[in-house]
């Protein structure tokens, strides 16, 4: 776990390969790389696809539906300007494909995960309140949480 | 037990040094004290080694990979084989075994750590992982095994206060070793542990690891080598890793990295002619918690679901049925980072030596390490043996 992160170990941050995927957001789309050889969705976006190692793949608008795989609600964040707690979650898309981001929610009771996990949610883009000042695609319910 | 090149190998010296929250040093000069403390160990000198495994922390040395290369010059001894495993610890054991098996050399030396990183209110920056698809979102390392525990949470319910107590336990036995850098903090109960901050649900800040500084060694060589040193060798019996994806840039999923360690585990053992049984001790690599359970679970001592009753009910303490993480663990003892690994095999080493001055298992002739774990994707094990 959690080594340091010599630049040899880390993506690459902000390059050819992202950047569409962050425009679309600045412009409130949600897009996800779709190989055109076998229709496999991926993400993170990658030079090749994952299923079947072709270079012709494309961004393509996802419906912005998934549903909340998992959830963690963090108290610490990585430093003092985060403002705490706020939920993160893993993201299973409906067009088959997976990402981590936040839940715009009240932190749930921790004693019932099962009210987060299984829910239905949609994307938000919300400001990045730090550099770069990107947006970010954030997930919502779907229907109002009772 | 099958002929297997790796049993030909033997960890023959350790060393570390002091373990704290801030040492007052350099990195490079942490990593040449508990080298220098793990060649002593084992009755040899810088000249007896023909082989390094320590990466190159600076300052100085050479914007050239591979970083150990620049460890000859420090020595001042030539070298006929380096590594430069990521992380150390069993990974660090294996490739060192797997040279010195083949005759490319003789006797590797191990080492690596840290010190004097920036504090400031800062998480270390080891903790913070920098991918963009991660960031972002402010996960933190926990935030991704804590991901992963949600969702085994939700599915098997495990007992918390039980979980807890283990958490109790570990950090117990770091309380009373005068070398833990958590060394008579406590003792906890499983209220006090329920009790901490919460850092990442589930876990409390005292169900999760430190991050610390210090420094950690080991020397290998040939068993027949051994046999001429003065330390009682530990034999390498099995061992295994698995790499399912590159840590903290997709996120760890249960269903994907939730069993990671089996397979590595199943390796392991049957490499030794071992079952978990025969197992008389075990460091494992302690990042929370949930991940005791989970890997004693994946490991085949207990099945899915199972492992917080099944360390509760056998101990987990010194003189427990199943003795794990005596010196403390992560959670107490020190977590050093990239170095950090070796740290559980220098332990396991002192308990088959019948050496550890604090939390000794009485006549341990077994032990398993383990390093990494579901949350960042990769996981390693290590059967050792006390040969004589």
């Amino acid at each position: 776990m959690g080594f340091v992160n010599n630049g040899d170990l880390a993506n690459e941050n902000d390059n050819e390969l992202t950047t569409p995927f962050w425009e679309a957001c600045a412009r409130g789309i949600l897009v996800r790389p779709v190989c055109d050889a076998c229709g496999t969705n991926f993400f993170t976006p990658s030079l090749v696809c994952p299923a079947c190692q072709s270079t012709e793949w494309a961004y393509q608008p996802s419906s912005g539906l998934g549903r909340v795989y998992s959830y963690t609600t963090v108290h610490r964040g990585p430093d003092s300007t985060w403002e705490v707690p706020y939920v993160l979650a893993i993201i299973d898309m409906s067009e088959g494909w997976t990402m981590l981001s936040q839940l715009v929610i009240t932190p749930p009771d921790e004693a019932s995960p099962r009210d987060v996990i299984g829910l239905d949610v949609k994307v938000v883009f919300v400001p990045e309140n730090r550099p770069p000042h990107r947006v970010l695609p954030m997930f919502t319910p779907q229907e109002a949480m009772s | 037990m099958s002929s297997n090149p790796l049993h030909e190998v033997a960890i023959v010296g350790v060393g570390r040094t002091a373990m704290a929250r801030h040492l007052e040093t350099s990195t490079l000069r942490a990593c040449l004290d508990a080298a220098l403390a793990a060649l002593a160990d084992a009755g040899l000198t810088v000249h007896d080694i023909d082989g390094i495994s320590a990466r190159w922390p600076g300052p100085g040395g050479t914007v050239f990979q591979p970083g150990s290369s620049d460890w000859s010059k420090l020595l001042g001894v030539p070298l006929r084989w380096i590594g430069d495993t990521y992380p150390q610890g069993v990974p660090a054991a294996l490739e060192a075994a797997a040279a010195i098996s083949t005759g490319q050399c003789e006797t590797v030396l191990v080492v690596g750590g840290q010190a004097d990183l920036a504090g400031g209110g800062k998480v270390a920056s080891y903790t913070r992982p920098d991918n963009e698809f991660l960031s972002c979102w402010g996960s933190i390392t926990q935030a991704q095994f804590a991901l992963v525990a949600q969702v085994y949470f939700d599915r098997y319910g495990p007992d918390r206060e039980r979980l807890a107590s283990l958490a109790a336990m570990i950090r117990n036995s770091g309380s009373k070793n005068p070398k833990a850098v958590m060394s008579g903090r406590g003792p906890y109960t499983s209220a006090d542990v329920l009790a901490s901050p919460m850092i990442a649900s589930p876990f409390h800040l005292l169900e999760v690891c430190l991050a610390t500084e210090g420094a950690a060694a080991m020397v290998l060589t040939s068993r027949e080598r051994a046999r001429d040193l003065p330390q009682t060798p530990v034999q390498l019996l099995g061992g295994a890793c698995e790499w399912f994806r590159q840590q903290y840039v997709d996120p760890p999923r249960y269903d994907e990295v939730g069993r990671i360690g089996e397979d590595a585990g199943r390796r392991a053992f049957a490499m030794a002619g071992m079952v978990p049984a025969d197992v008389d001790v075990l460091e494992l690599y302690d990042i929370n918690i949930f991940e005791v359970v989970r890997q004693l679970e994946v490991l085949g001592f207990c099945g899915e679901g199972e492992g917080t009753d099944f360390a509760f009910e056998a101990g987990i303490s010194e003189d427990g049925r199943l003795p794990i993480n005596t010196d403390g663990g992560l959670l107490s003892f020190a977590h050093i980072g990239w170095g950090g690994p070796t740290l559980k095999i220098v332990e396991a080493v002192h308990q088959l030596r019948g050496e550890a001055k604090s939390g000794q298992v009485a006549g341990a002739r077994t032990a398993l390490v383990t390093g990494a774990g579901s949350g960042a994707q990769y996981h390693n094990v290590l059967v050792l043996g006390r040969d004589d």
